[in-house]
């Protein structure tokens, strides 16, 4: 009964899937070394790695990469597909992602397509959360 | 899941096959294990894995093993466990997500950080204030004026 009953459970949210990203690249073993942009780096543009990219610093524009982690001290505003996603900074505008963590003291303010989310107490999210089956 | 032995006082239990729907508002906590359809006021939200609410609740802690949808308002804490299904508007003030844990909706959160810049802006804000001359100057300026024509 239940079971049937969730299957049944109208999406309250089918508006949220209007402006949906692509998504994410299948996930790849990343190749050789992180690309690290430390404190005090500030760049604008485009960013496509195959490979991790740890973010310390400020960027706004979009990032393709197989894993971006936002470091405590990184700000990061644009559009962002990778296939993992690690905010303990600060991040807005939208994303697509198979794997979502929001650690502690992080600041979310984006619209985020998902397949796994995992959030640790007191990370700040706002924005819209989308779940997409994989 | 729930505990009989602890004091139930101003608590309600709905049972896994029990439906309710309708108002619900209580000052201890709701134990949801069937489905209730309807808006719920009370401390404390607790959905077990066979629960499905539908509606809107205003809580204080929530906590979701089975389905919540539309609205949930939690003044304190919110904990999405791993089989838990958020659907809809969440506001909250901090939550707490389990890896399997699924949202899908708008969240918004209450506890706005200060802006770190914040303390910054304020040290420099004395500095930007008028100096006794140059208020001086800009009083004298409409004798000047006045004195041109």
């Amino acid at each position: 009964m239940f079971g049937k009953r969730r299957d049944n459970t109208p999406p309250a949210t089918a508006e949220l899937e209007t402006e949906v990203l692509p998504a994410p690249p299948a996930p790849a073993p990343a190749r050789g070394r992180p690309a690290y942009f430390g404190p005090g780096f500030t760049a604008e543009g485009a960013i496509q790695f195959e490979g991790q990219l740890d973010l310390d610093g400020q960027f706004s524009g979009d990032i393709r990469a197989a894993r971006l982690i936002i470091g405590p001290t990184g700000r990061c505003d644009g559009t962002v597909i990778c296939d993992s996603l690690v905010v303990k900074g600060r991040f807005s505008g939208s994303a697509s992602c198979r794997e979502l963590e929001v650690h502690t003291g992080a600041h979310l303010m984006a619209d985020v397509t998902y397949t796994e989310i995992r959030v640790t107490p007191r990370a700040q999210i706002s924005g819209r959360l989308m779940h997409r089956n994989r | 899941m729930i505990d009989h032995t602890k004091d139930t006082k101003g608590c309600l239990f709905v049972g896994e096959g029990v439906t309710v729907a309708g108002e619900i508002t209580l000052p201890g906590a709701i134990f949801v294990d069937g489905v209730v359809d309807g808006t719920i006021e009370a401390r404390e939200l607790f959905v077990g894995a066979s629960g499905c609410v539908t509606g809107s609740a205003k809580v204080a802690k929530a906590d979701i093993r089975g389905v919540m949808g539309q609205h949930l308002e939690a003044a304190e804490h919110v904990t999405l466990r791993s089989t838990g299904r958020l659907e809809g508007k969440i506001v909250y003030r901090s939550i707490d997500i389990e890896r399997g844990g699924i949202v899908q909706g708008e969240m918004v959160c209450e506890a706005a950080l200060p802006e770190p810049a914040a303390p910054a802006s304020a040290a420099e804000a004395p500095g930007d204030e008028p100096s006794p001359d140059s208020a001086a100057s800009a009083s004298s300026d409409p004798t000047d004026s006045s004195a041109a024509p």
